[in-house]
């Protein structure tokens, strides 16, 4: 990435970059539109025209409205919330619920898409790559072909690849190349666990997906992929979810319990292997979160454009008490930039 | 001041001995295991359930609390609980632990007091068994899992439970079993390390946007595990509460409730109890060990004492004044 920043400086001169911010390619949903059905899904236009993806049985459907379609509304939008740059995700439905080779085909458009999009507006969008991760031979030669693309900086992985935690040994080899390549892994909740017990009061967002983070975090840790891939970072969204308030309970289990007895380090030792996003609409937890892991841990996100998203991430690092000027800068931009080896 | 542990649990013998008679003709099968502790297995139920002479006989459990600097303990059952029973049988079983701890506390009234156990399953038998139990001597609260039978907390068939526990006076104190997404959670214990503070998550949720704590204002809830995920996810509710439609009917963000609810410090990490003073106050939180489980503390009131930036009037909430008023003694 080069070039001047565009607008969206906040004081102390830091560029904002928000990590968290979902996108759908007009391609990729043409792509659905021509196949989704002939594997099992369904595309259909709800009464604004806007595509909506869906799974027999599986909540919830994805809308994929113009605020998260068209790169110029999207830019706009990034002006009036003075965001420097996004680094554009996928989110649900993601391509593990394809058969595998179309699954490959829905990753490869993704990954086009986002480099196409990056290399027309090099300093306002990076890209994060997509992988079909259901068939992992499959995801290691994708990863291959897209980290040589344009602004393609990290790997988007869901928090589960459809019910195997992350510590699953099939996927070792994606962590291996990833390592290798000094790409970040960026985890995402996707169709998170507890059935019946989340149906109601929203609970499959609001409990459903933070859980999910938790999950991913603890697999990673004691399943053995952080000590195996040493180099790795993994960032976590939703301000790491449940992980960091799980923390004493999880060195409490290394201590005492056999399923952790090969552990050769306390959870909390693991605690900085992860950056953590700001979107926990709650600026004291973030004040916790940084005595807990480090200010340079911290990432801005805004997880753009849900209505669960934050919708002033910059008011909202703001808002966090006793921050200093360093810290702020670090949160809104700096360390983003570290994780995602951008130059400047 | 005398210091309480509200969180310590306990299986009395005449319970044991009651599911040794007659477990097996209501779906679970009595054992015993090879250092001859009695457990129950129980169908549907994945944690299999071992009551250790440390968990059953006062005497080991005073001496416990004398070396733990514990004066009071609020007793109560854990898994597996009584819901998987057949009603009548569940009622048999919380009769026979309400009548144990009422028992326990009369032999000890300055060390011990019990908490009720319903039929939940059944929630007219628990109606009936409430009333009841409440009059027993040392029955200060109610014990309640997190979900009934996989029926989150804020089913309309349990708000006449509900409604007899405010008007008695008496607090319900949550406890999970058998949490959700046990498919994800089959490894390194995750069960127990994630699920469990994740079930206190789910209830909480599901007292607050499911009306349970509108309806019955003067209720109190203890969480244990330090309120589990709950506290941390407030935010994320309040955001719901200002933008989704399924919780248009919410009067209040979430975090108005914060304090509705009394929170142990079984959290592992003293910073965090020092966040949750921060966020719900020093008189919400009340010191909880998890008796007599690996994933408790040995010593619940030493943890307290690392809790960082405590006041003396902070420490004696803590230990003594924030229980006595939850338990109204």
């Amino acid at each position: 990435m080069s070039g001047a920043a565009p607008a969206g400086e906040p004081p102390g001169g830091a560029v904002v970059i928000d990590t968290h911010a979902h996108w759908y390619p007009k391609e990729f949903i043409a792509l659905l539109e021509r196949k989704a059905a002939q594997h099992g899904a369904r595309m259909e236009r709800n009464a604004r025209g806007v595509p909506v993806f869906s799974l027999p049985g599986v909540e919830p459907k994805s809308a994929m409205p113009p605020l998260m379609v068209e790169p110029e509304l999207i830019v706009t939008e990034m002006e009036r919330r003075g965001i420097a740059t996004f680094v554009l995700s996928l989110t649900n439905p993601m391509v593990y619920w394809a058969p595998p080779a179309f699954g490959l085909e829905l990753a490869q458009t993704w990954n086009d898409a986002s480099t196409a999009v990056h290399q027309a507006h090099p300093a306002r969008f990076i890209g994060t790559l997509q992988l079909p991760m259901q068939a992992p031979e499959l995801a290691v030669e994708e990863l291959e072909r897209a980290a040589k693309l344009p602004g393609m900086r990290a790997v988007y992985l869901a928090t589960h690849i459809n019910g195997r935690n992350l510590d699953d040994e099939a996927f070792w080899p994606v962590y291996e190349r990833c390592e290798a390549l000094g790409l970040p892994v960026f985890l995402h909740p996707l169709y998170p666990c507890g059935g019946e017990r989340i149906a109601t009061h929203f609970m499959r967002n609001l409990c459903g997906n933070p859980y999910e983070n938790g999950l991913a975090a603890a697999s990673l840790v004691f399943g053995g992929v952080m000590d195996a891939f040493p180099r790795l970072t993994v960032m976590l969204p939703q301000a790491g979810g449940t992980f960091p308030w799980l923390i004493g309970r999880f060195d409490r289990g290394v201590a005492v319990r056999k399923e952790l007895a090969h552990m050769k380090r306390p959870a909390s030792a693991y605690l900085r292997r992860f950056y953590y996003d700001t979107v926990s609409h709650h600026p004291r937890i973030m004040r916790f979160l940084i005595e807990m892991v480090g200010a340079d841990r911290i990432v801005l996100g805004s997880d753009y454009n849900q209505d669960m998203s934050c919708e002033r991430p910059v008011d909202f690092v703001g808002e966090m008490p006793d921050l200093s000027d360093a810290e702020r800068g670090m949160i809104l931009g700096g360390n983003a930039r570290r994780l995602l080896g951008l130059s400047g | 001041m005398p210091i309480f542990d509200l969180h310590a649990h306990w299986f009395p013998q005449p319970w044991i001995d009651l599911l040794e008679r007659e477990a097996h003709m209501n779906g679970a099968r009595f054992t015993r295991n090879s250092k001859g502790h009695p457990t129950i297995d129980i169908d549907g139920v994945p944690l299999k359930s071992v009551f250790r002479p440390d968990m059953v006989e006062p005497g080991i459990m005073l001496a416990n609390m004398n070396a733990a600097k514990v004066d009071v303990r609020a007793m109560s059952l854990t898994n597996p609980m009584v819901y998987w029973a057949p009603p009548a049988f569940g009622l048999k079983l919380s009769q026979a632990y309400n009548d144990a701890c009422a028992a326990l506390h009369a032999g000890h009234p300055d060390r011990f007091i019990g908490t009720i156990m319903l039929p939940l399953q059944a929630p007219d038998l628990a109606v009936q068994e409430l009333e009841r139990a409440a009059k027993l001597p040392g029955m200060r609260a109610v014990y309640m899992a997190m979900h009934v039978g996989g029926k989150n907390v804020d089913d309309h068939a349990l708000w006449p439970v509900y409604a007899r526990c405010e008007a008695l006076g008496l607090p319900i104190m949550m406890h999970p079993v058998n949490p959700l997404g046990i498919e994800r959670m089959r490894q390194f214990h995750l069960r127990n390390l994630c699920g469990n503070p994740y079930e206190a998550g789910i209830a909480a949720a599901s007292l607050i946007f499911g009306g349970v704590l509108d309806a019955f204002p003067r209720l109190d809830f203890m969480l244990p595990h330090a309120g589990g995920t709950f506290p941390w996810l407030i935010g994320r509710f309040d955001r719901g509460v200002a933008v989704r439609k399924e919780l248009s009917h919410m009067k209040q963000p979430a975090s108005a409730y914060l304090r509705r609810f009394y929170y142990d410090t079984v959290s592992h990490e003293p910073r965090l109890i020092r966040f949750l003073i921060d966020l719900v106050g020093a008189d919400r939180v009340v010191v909880g060990s998890d008796y007599n489980f690996d994933m408790g503390y040995d010593r619940p009131v030493d943890f307290v004492d690392r809790v960082p930036g405590l006041s003396e009037r902070e420490r004696k909430l803590i230990l003594s004044d924030n229980a006595a008023r939850l338990l109204r003694l």
